[in-house]
Order: C-alpha cells, then structure tokens, then sequence
C-alpha cells in the first residue's frame, strides 16, 4: 500500500517539522505542568499534552460532535494538507470509493466525565450532551466520515493500545477486495481521567519522565495524539505527491496469557512479528530498524525485547528504540503515531534516541547480547553514510493481550 | 463476495439458542421477551478470570461459545483456533459509567479490574485466554452500521487469513447509570454470532452468504422485529430467514446500511 498523504498532531507539535526538530534536538514534549494536570492534583506524573485542543471549535454541522477526541481529530485533519488531499481522491473516485477506518480507546469519555463532576442534572446537560456523537465507541469515525464526506466502509477499531496499528490490516483487506480506491486509516486518544487513573490504580504511572528501556524505568507517561494516513494501491503523481514509503506486512496476534500483563517472553508479540514479515516478504534480520512499544513499563519492555531478541540471530545489527520519551504513551494513537515516525524515519534517514535512557536494563543488555541490536542514545543521521533505512518495524501491544506489528519499506535508498 | 455460514450463536430475551430460535421459527412461534436470559458462567475460563466477568463480556462470551460448540461438533477435523471479530456499539456502559463516576469523586479510585474490563477487547482478550487461541482477534464499534461493516469485515478476514472467523455482535442497553436522558428504543440485549468461511467450499447445514455493495435505497422490510432498538438486533430478519431457509419459504435479499447512502446486500442461496 502506498501512502499518499499523512498527518500527526501529538505533544511534539503538529506536522513533520516540529517532530523532526524534536528528534534532531532531543526534545521531550512530556511535561508535569500542562492544563490537563490541573484535573488532577493528586497524580504526580509527567503528561503528554497537545496545547490548545480544548479550544479547538468545529464547522456549525459538525457541532454536536464536539469533545477534546473530536477536537483533536479535526485540528489533525486540518494539519499537512490532508483533508485537501482526501478531498482530491473524493473528487476522482467518489465518496462511496473511499474508506475509513480509525482506532481509539477511550473515544469522548472525558465528555462524560465531565457531566459527572459538574454533577450536571439532566435539564442542564441535555442541550449540549450528545451520548452518541462524543463518548459512543464509533464517534471518531461517524465524525471523520461527516469532516471528510466519506461514504464507503467505515468503522472504529478499540483493541485498546494495539487499535491505530490494526487498521492497516482492515485497509488492505478493503483495497485487496477491490471495494474502495483509498483508505483514510488513523488513530485519535486524547487525555482523560479515567485512562490516568486506571493506570494509575494497576501502578503503571511513572511519577517522573518515563525511561523506557532503563533499569530505573517504573511506568507509563499517558499522552494524546491524532494521526491520520491515506493509502492507496496506486500512485497519483499529478494531483498528490506520494511518500518513497509504502507499508509492506502487517501482523496481527494475540497474546493469550493475561488480561493486562503481556506474556514474560513475549510470545504473541513474536506472532505479530513474524506475520508482519512474512507478508513484507523478509527475514526479521532484514528489519533495519524496529520501534517498540517501549511502555516503560517493567514488564512491557522485559517482555518485548525478549520477543525481539528471540527471533534475531546472532548477525542482526538492528536498531531498536522507544519513542514514548518525546509523546509519552498515546494508548489508542500510539500504533498510528509511531508508524508515521517510522514513515518519517524512512523519508529522512534518521533515527531518533530512546529518549531519557541513562542505563539500559542489564537484563535487557543480557538478551540482547545474542545479536547485534543496538539502541540509539542520540539522534543517528544516516545520510552520507553507509547505514541506512530500507524496512523498519512498528510495534503496537494492548490490554487484553492484542498484538499488531506493521512493516514499512522504502522503495530506493540513495 | 462469498461466504458459507458454517455454525450460528444466538442470545436474548425469550431465545435460549439459534437452535429453539429455528424450530420457533417453523411453528411460527413468537419470542417471549419477558424470559431473561439464562444465566451463564464462561467455564472455559481459569477460576480467576471467570469471576472477573461482567454481564456484557458473558454476552459475548456465551454467544461465542455456542457457535464455536456447534462448529466444533460439526467440523472435528478443522484447527477450532480461529481468528475472532467481536463488533459491539458501546461496550460495558456500566463501567464506564462507574468510571466516571468515580472520577468525580473527591479521592478518585478506580478498581484495576474494572480498568481492564472497561477495554472494548475485554470480551476477546477472555476468549482468547480461555480457549489459549493466539490468533487475530479484533474489537470494533460501528453503531447503527454493525451488520454490514460486522459481515463485509468477517467475510474478508476469513479471505485474507485462509480460514473460517468466529464473529460475535452483541449490544446492550446503555446502563441506567450512564446519564443520557433519550429514552432508548429498547431495553432487550440482543447477540448473535456466525463462523464464516470465505477460505474454501464446504458442506454445510446453513447457506451460503453472498454480499455485495450497492446505493439503492432498500424497500422497507414489512416483517416486525421484537428486538428493534440495538444495532445487533438489526440482524433479526436475516436470521430469520436463515431458520426457514431449508423449508424453502425465504429467499429474498436483505439491505443493512454500510455508511451514509451505502448499502451492503445480502442474499442467501
């Protein structure tokens, strides 16, 4: 699949620039003093906040689907182009010939949230509150269908921290099937009490900066992001320029172990892997690069990189990071933020640090030790040397033990 | 697009199983929808996670269950390890209810169990556990669009994966507690759930599901549907004729609407 368009808004900024000069700089959008920490003063943890969303206002037909999600998923559309360039493909195939399909997790939950606090009776709320088109599961789609005028196949993928990174496997589905032309895919999560408290409650939040990968790494940074990509089969050279990237394997699996503890070593993610590379058509030691899921999480990483190591073998000179450093983790957005990185990555040659990383965890060290993995500590800029890019890997694992691997691939290297 | 329905699940007030369904169907018996379901416990579950199961996860779990049961007892000799799509609107509303709730209290406290409940893939991260299947499974939420988007992406699942898929749809009221004033439609739970295999040509006791897009605008069906209110109970009629389709008296197309001005047509031969 080809990608024609995307666009991401997360902690960093909105578009490639801010993101590409965050890496370039080693600049963290993780903060513990944004709005959102105002809603709660008894959590002390670091967040992963997009400034202004709150006052983001949507077009007068779109009003009742107004909540920080919605929000969100508009000032991303907006950012880049990318509701002209899905506005283009509309014009030449038509709205029925255009699907999409977008994750969250939590949806407009924070709407709901906020009834109950205010403890809002029902006279009050009954003008403005719109069940249906904030917190109901599918809102995010009904509401990018509606912002896009797309008329074809669409729905909400919620596997939880996995959902944005499955949708690339509904859009090959759709576009092998010969049923659409394109596919708008993405992802929007935005900060809400009940994710900060429910990580909270499984002592999954780090009260400082999350280290992913670090032997003092003790938990998650929750943040917000909205991305969105078009794909195609097909290249249209005259009216959109495509990106050199295309998405060549996506697996999926499933843990099968426990509920909200990944598997020790990292069996379904090996699933996920392994089905991702052998759509791409290569060897996992062919895999140039690999971004984690990287949580922070004591248990996430031990059981990721015991997954990764397992199926390297002793020649694989991958790089291997965490992202979560710069955005924090953005649940429902993570699989779709990180795999524009990975786009981004491709298109630059670049490849970011593992943000906050002073120790890497000696257990870690020990499995990695069997190969030839290593993890960037600054900013690698690989133009004019004799490293590069070519396939690199997106790792995307959620709650109830959901797995997605996604493989992008650059056609020629300079 | 091609699929042959290999085995059906069915759970709601006043029907036990697809199974009664079909033979109240043939004497043209109607449900009783004053019967509650029955009460079911997910014993393929390890003791631990059975008891963490709320009342929405064993509505999918049930109806889950009795699909895969029948398919394993017409089909031994095919891997049961299937890929699963479970397609709900709004997941457990009691939760998110009391999640919100208890946010807005003065010392907010969240139950870790309720947390990881709360996921829309609950219902199939349980089943995934309890039946040690690490296949692809999938949770989505489409609203008033559930069977088309729920048939069209089961149907391409089993295409692409080359094997039968376990799809569950099943909705529920939206808990009291949740703070919506509309009144709603209906106050019945409705699930059903279907193995179809697009993969390979198979002997079967259903018929075959054909689908196809189209914009025309469908003709109002004149049969009346006791569950109307949730979109899983939208699949009523179509299960409906599945039941009659061997005593021959069924045969005619079904619309279910994919997206604005877009229609999926069913038809069974």
């Amino acid at each position: 699949m080809h990608i024609i368009a995307s666009t991401l808004v997360s902690a960093l900024g909105s578009g490639k620039k801010p993101h590409i000069d965050a890496w370039t700089e080693g600049k963290s959008g993780l903060s513990q003093e944004t709005n959102f920490h105002q809603q709660m003063p008894e959590i002390i943890t670091f967040l992963g906040e997009v400034k202004g969303v709150e006052s983001v206002t949507l077009p007068k037909a779109l009003e009742a689907f107004l909540c920080r999600n919605n929000q969100l998923a508009w000032k991303t559309l907006q950012t880049e182009g990318f509701n002209n360039k899905v506005e283009v493909l509309i014009e030449k195939f038509g709205p029925n010939r255009i699907g999409l399909v977008v994750g969250t997790s939590t949806s407009g939950i924070a709407t709901t949230e906020d009834i109950f606090r205010h403890k809002l009776d029902a006279d009050s709320y009954s003008d403005s509150y719109c069940y249906q088109k904030t917190q109901q599961m599918d809102s995010l789609a009904q509401f990018c269908c509606q912002a896009l005028n797309i008329e074809g196949p669409s729905f909400v993928i919620s596997t939880a921290c996995s959902s944005s990174a499955k949708v690339f496997a509904v859009a090959q589905r759709w576009l092998n099937a010969g049923i659409v032309d394109a596919v708008v895919v993405g992802g929007v999560d935005s900060l809400c009490l009940t994710t900060v408290h429910g990580f909270n409650a499984l002592g999954l939040v780090s009260p400082t900066v999350c280290k992913p990968l670090d032997e003092s790494r003790d938990g998650i940074n929750i943040g917000e992001a909205g991305g969105f990509m078009l794909l195609s089969h097909a290249k249209f050279s005259d009216e959109t320029s495509s990106s050199p990237v295309e998405i060549a394997g996506v697996g999926e699996s499933s843990d099968a172990y426990h509920i909200s503890t990944p598997h020790p070593e990292g069996e379904g993610a090996q699933l996920a892997m392994l089905a991702a590379s052998e759509q791409a058509n290569i060897g996992i030691d062919e895999l140039d690069y690999i971004n984690l899921h990287g949580t922070a999480t004591p248990s996430n990483d031990l059981s990721e990189v015991s997954g990764v190591s397992h199926l390297m073998s002793e020649k694989s000179s991958t790089w291997i990071s965490s992202t979560k450093g710069f955005t924090g983790h953005t649940l429902g957005a993570a699989g779709i933020t990180e795999i524009i990185f990975c786009q981004w990555m491709l298109e630059e040659q670049m490849v970011p640090a593992n943000l906050n990383l002073m120790n890497l965890d000696s257990i870690l060290v020990q499995k990695l030790a069997r190969s030839n993995i290593s993890v960037p500590l600054e900013a690698l800029h690989l133009s004019g040397t004799n490293r590069k890019l070519q396939y690199v890997m997106s790792n995307s694992f959620g709650f109830g033990g959901n797995n997605a691997s996604v493989i992008l691939k650059r056609e020629s290297v300079e | 697009m091609k699929a042959q329905i290999l085995s059906i699940g069915l759970t709601a007030p006043g029907l036990v199983n697809f199974e009664t369904f079909k033979k109240m169907m043939l004497t043209n018996q109607l449900p009783d929808l004053s019967k509650a379901i029955e009460k079911y416990s997910p014993t393929f579950l390890p003791a631990n996670e059975r008891r963490r199961t709320t009342a929405t996860i064993q509505l999918a779990l049930k109806t889950a269950e009795e699909a895969l049961v029948s398919f394993q007892q017409a089909y031994p000799e095919i891997d049961a390890k299937l890929p699963v799509l479970f397609v709900c609107k709004d997941g457990d509303t009691l939760i998110s209810a009391r999640m919100c709730q208890a946010v807005s209290e003065e010392e907010p406290m969240i139950s870790p169990t309720q947390f990881h409940n709360s996921v829309h893939n609950a219902p199939a991260g349980y089943w995934m556990i309890g039946q040690e299947n690490q296949a692809p499974a999938s949770a989505i939420s489409v609203g008033e669009y559930a069977i088309a988007n729920g048939l069209l992406e089961a149907v391409l699942q089993s295409q692409s994966y080359g094997k039968p898929v376990l799809m569950v749809i099943y909705d529920l009221p939206l808990d009291e507690l949740m703070p919506v004033d509309t009144v709603q439609k209906s106050k019945a739970p409705f699930a059903f759930s279907m193995i179809l295999d697009a993969s390979k040509v198979i002997e079967s006791d259903y018929p075959l599901l054909s689908l196809s897009l189209t914009q025309d605008t469908p003709f109002k069906s004149l049969k009346s549907n006791p569950y109307t209110g949730v979109p899983a109970a939208e699949a009523y009629p179509l299960l409906q004729s599945i039941a009659l389709y061997q005593s021959g008296h069924e045969k005619s197309d079904m619309h279910f609407p994919l997206n604005r001005n877009n229609f999926i047509k069913v038809s069974l031969g």
